[in-house]
């Protein structure tokens, strides 16, 4: 084999293994082919399998196939399948249950509710005791007790008590829930009190009362923003007991199987009832996990920002409330060159023009200016097309963006992907897509120049930890590299062959370790 | 017309599967080493499509969300495939098994994409298929594989490097007075 077929070897195998080549790169690898006969045979073999699902290629009925299925539907007769499997499918017991399991669920949302009614009720009657009301002299009503709630940013799939909200509707009330599939929200607790929901998150006011504010995380994320509370005025988020009471910070709670309290400002008291944890900026802690708090990444505390990055369009007191549609060609909307939010979209903003960029999937669709006025709402609705009746979501779904970002890196375009890849973890900061890209970006941004970013996102996929921990740690060795922080490069190495000994780089890392050790 | 199909209309639940029944058994074919198992998976694939019509999305493409149902439906089968065939192996006379043994490529016949993917083993296959058929990244593999980024590369490389070497083996038979065997 000669230096030329080394070389092209080479560039074969890197594409294979699913590297982006340069330019320059890619003609050697097909220029080659032109002139060797074995090379050819592989393109041409490597082209037939990716030519074999191309998204343009027609692929008549499979009769046989779709009778098969329609029969299972039906109950004619059972599937064809001789295997024991757990799919769904009709007849099996999964899908036999499924009353049973809505019974269930209809149950607890019944006790729910029931405990939401009776927890707002015995605050009512506690209000009622403690008010001067068997005063016979009282001519003036208590001072207000409870703060005021409402939602004031509603974007995407998102429900107040199990019915579809906007903003502007109604207050909220203790005990109520607010809930978001593939959306976001934010609930304005007075004064001065911003919680913001994650995609597929849910919370309910336990209390709104002036001196213990409380909300409490059923499900997925919530991030509270807050300005500094008067002395004997707390505010608190809890999850499962673990409860995070501030007194003017910005933090988050995530629930997943343990909840995780995140501090991005000043200081959170975390309690599980046993012990008070101050937990600093800039900080993470799972109550119940012994290696106590960790530092908070940046990719982490820009994912969880973004969340609230909205809370600065209906500060001041001049507000009215803009409503963006679904539409079917469009998909989000950008207000004042903001982050582009799921449709349908309601939201408090501050009177006076706005500036709004409509979205399809793939990329700016038009541009609106819009004038709000005070106290009045401003649909934007002319030349939008209605949504198709039963359109399942609005916003580009993770499958959606990644395969426009496959699309993009199959033309080589970098830039494009990465954009795409942010707006997903944007969008959908807590699907398993958005955890998946995070190590794909990484390597991007390496490519690309950016190792600091990089670095970002490999941290980012390593706090949250995953199968592909070993390509994130070995990426961000590299992108130390590219920083020149060699001390830091040379411990991640060590770590990285002392978990992974038989690891795909560690071959790799030994030598340059050994080599950075014989070179002081 | 996905919402109709999670409502359980039966002519939407028909177009569906008509529209997609041709693409999601060929992508079964593509990731099965046998043609049973890839009717097996598709029909498995069509109906979990069908019983997963609430989670598409708009503005996603329809085909290629199935896509990746039917790569998880098939990969699922295939392990479990695989584990009774380990149990049956063990205790039959290869000639016995209905899955058969014979690789040999007949005269005059030219090794292409079907003979080289059934000359692979399943890990490998699998990686260059979803790969380089279906356009995953690595890591995206990686997730839907469980298995590690590294050995999934580790498997393309591999895999690659077999595709390169049957390419030979055929290109020299082929050379041979007499052609090929």
């Amino acid at each position: 084999m000669n230096a030329r077929e080394k070389a092209w070897e080479a560039l074969q195998e890197r594409w294979v293994a699913g590297e982006t080549l340069s330019p320059m790169e890619e003609r050697l690898r097909v220029e080659h082919s032109t002139h060797h006969q074995l090379a050819r045979r592989e393109l041409e073999l490597f082209s037939d399998l990716g030519q074999e699902l191309a998204p343009d290629k027609p692929f008549p009925p499979d009769a046989a196939l779709v009778a098969r299925v329609l029969r299972a539907l039906s109950g004619q007769s059972p599937p064809k399948l001789t295997l024991v499997t757990d799919e769904r499918h009709p007849g099996s017991p999964s899908r036999s249950r499924r009353p049973l399991f809505a019974a269930l669920g209809l149950a607890a949302t019944i006790a729910l509710l029931a405990g939401g009614i009776a927890l707002f009720r015995g605050q009512e009657e506690s209000r009622t005791a403690a008010s001067p009301a068997a005063s016979p002299v009282a001519v003036t009503p208590p001072p207000a007790a409870h703060n005021r709630s409402e939602l004031v940013f509603a974007s995407g799939e998102v429900r107040a008590d199990g019915a579809r909200a906007a903003v502007g509707e109604r207050t909220l009330l203790a005990g109520q829930h607010v809930s978001t599939g593939e959306g976001r929200a934010c609930v304005r607790i007075d004064p001065a009190i911003d919680v913001c929901l994650g995609p597929r998150s849910e919370i309910v006011l336990g209390s709104l009362s002036q001196a213990d504010t409380r909300v409490r995380l059923v499900r997925g994320l919530a991030i509270a923003s807050l300005s500094k509370r008067p002395p004997g005025e707390t505010f608190s988020l809890s999850a499962d007991g673990v409860v995070a009471t501030a007194r003017g910070t910005v933090f988050a709670v995530e629930k997943s199987a343990e909840p995780e309290v995140l501090v991005l400002e000043g200081i959170v008291d975390v309690s599980d009832r046993k012990t008070i944890i101050n937990l600093p900026a800039h900080s993470r802690l799972t109550v119940r996990d012994k290696a106590g708090a960790r530092p908070l990444g940046r990719g982490t505390e820009a994912r969880l920002r973004a969340l609230i990055g909205p809370v600065g369009l209906w500060q001041g007191d001049s507000l009215g409330v803009l409503e963006v549609p679904e539409a079917t060609d469009a998909v989000e909307v950008s207000i004042d060159q903001g982050e582009p939010l799921p449709l349908p979209l309601s939201i408090f903003v501050a009177a006076g023009q706005r500036d709004l960029v409509l979205h399809s999937g793939s990329g700016a669709l038009r541009h609106e200016r819009v004038q709000v006025l005070p106290g009045q709402t401003h649909r934007l609705s002319p030349g939008l097309a209605p949504a198709a009746a039963g359109a399942a979501h609005p916003a580009p779904g993770p499958d959606a963006l990644l395969d426009q970002a496959r699309q993009a890196l199959s033309r080589g375009d970098a830039a494009k992907a990465l954009s795409l890849y942010r707006r997903l973890t944007a969008i959908h900061p807590n699907s398993r897509e958005a955890a998946t890209v995070l190590v794909t970006m990484g390597k991007l941004e390496l490519q690309t120049g950016s190792p600091g970013r990089a670095l970002q996102a490999f941290q980012a996929y390593l706090a949250r930890g995953g199968p592909l921990s070993p390509e994130a740690l070995g990426g961000k060795i590299r992108a130390l590299r590219a920083l020149g922080r060699e001390g830091e490069e040379r411990a991640m190495m060590e770590q990285y062959l002392s978990r992974y000994p038989d690891g795909f780089e560690a071959p790799a890392l030994k030598r340059r370790l050994e080599a950075a050790r014989s070179d002081p | 017309m996905m919402a109709a199909v999670a409502a359980k209309d039966e002519r939407a639940q028909h177009a569906v599967v008509s529209r997609l029944s041709g693409r999601v058994r060929r992508v079964a074919g593509l990731l099965c080493r046998s043609s049973a198992d890839a009717d097996d998976a598709a029909q498995l694939a069509l109906l979990e499509i069908l019983a997963s019509a609430e989670s598409f999305r708009f503005a996603t493409s329809l085909e290629r969300w199935a896509d990746k149902i039917t790569a998880r439906t098939a990969l699922r089968l295939q392990r479990r495939e695989h584990a009774r065939r380990n149990i049956l192996e063990r205790w039959l006379d290869p000639t016995l098994l209905p899955w058969g043994t014979s690789l040999s490529i007949s005269e005059g016949e030219r090794l292409g994409l079907r003979g080289v993917l059934e000359r692979l083993s399943p890990e490998r296959r699998e990686a260059l298929v979803l790969r380089h058929a279906l356009g995953y990244t690595v890591e995206e593999i990686a997730e839907l594989t469980s298995t590690p980024a590294g050995t999934i590369k580790d498997r393309l490389v591999t895999g690659r490097r077999q595709v390169r070497e049957m390419l030979r083996r055929d290109a020299l038979r082929a050379s041979r007075p007499g052609g090929r065997s």
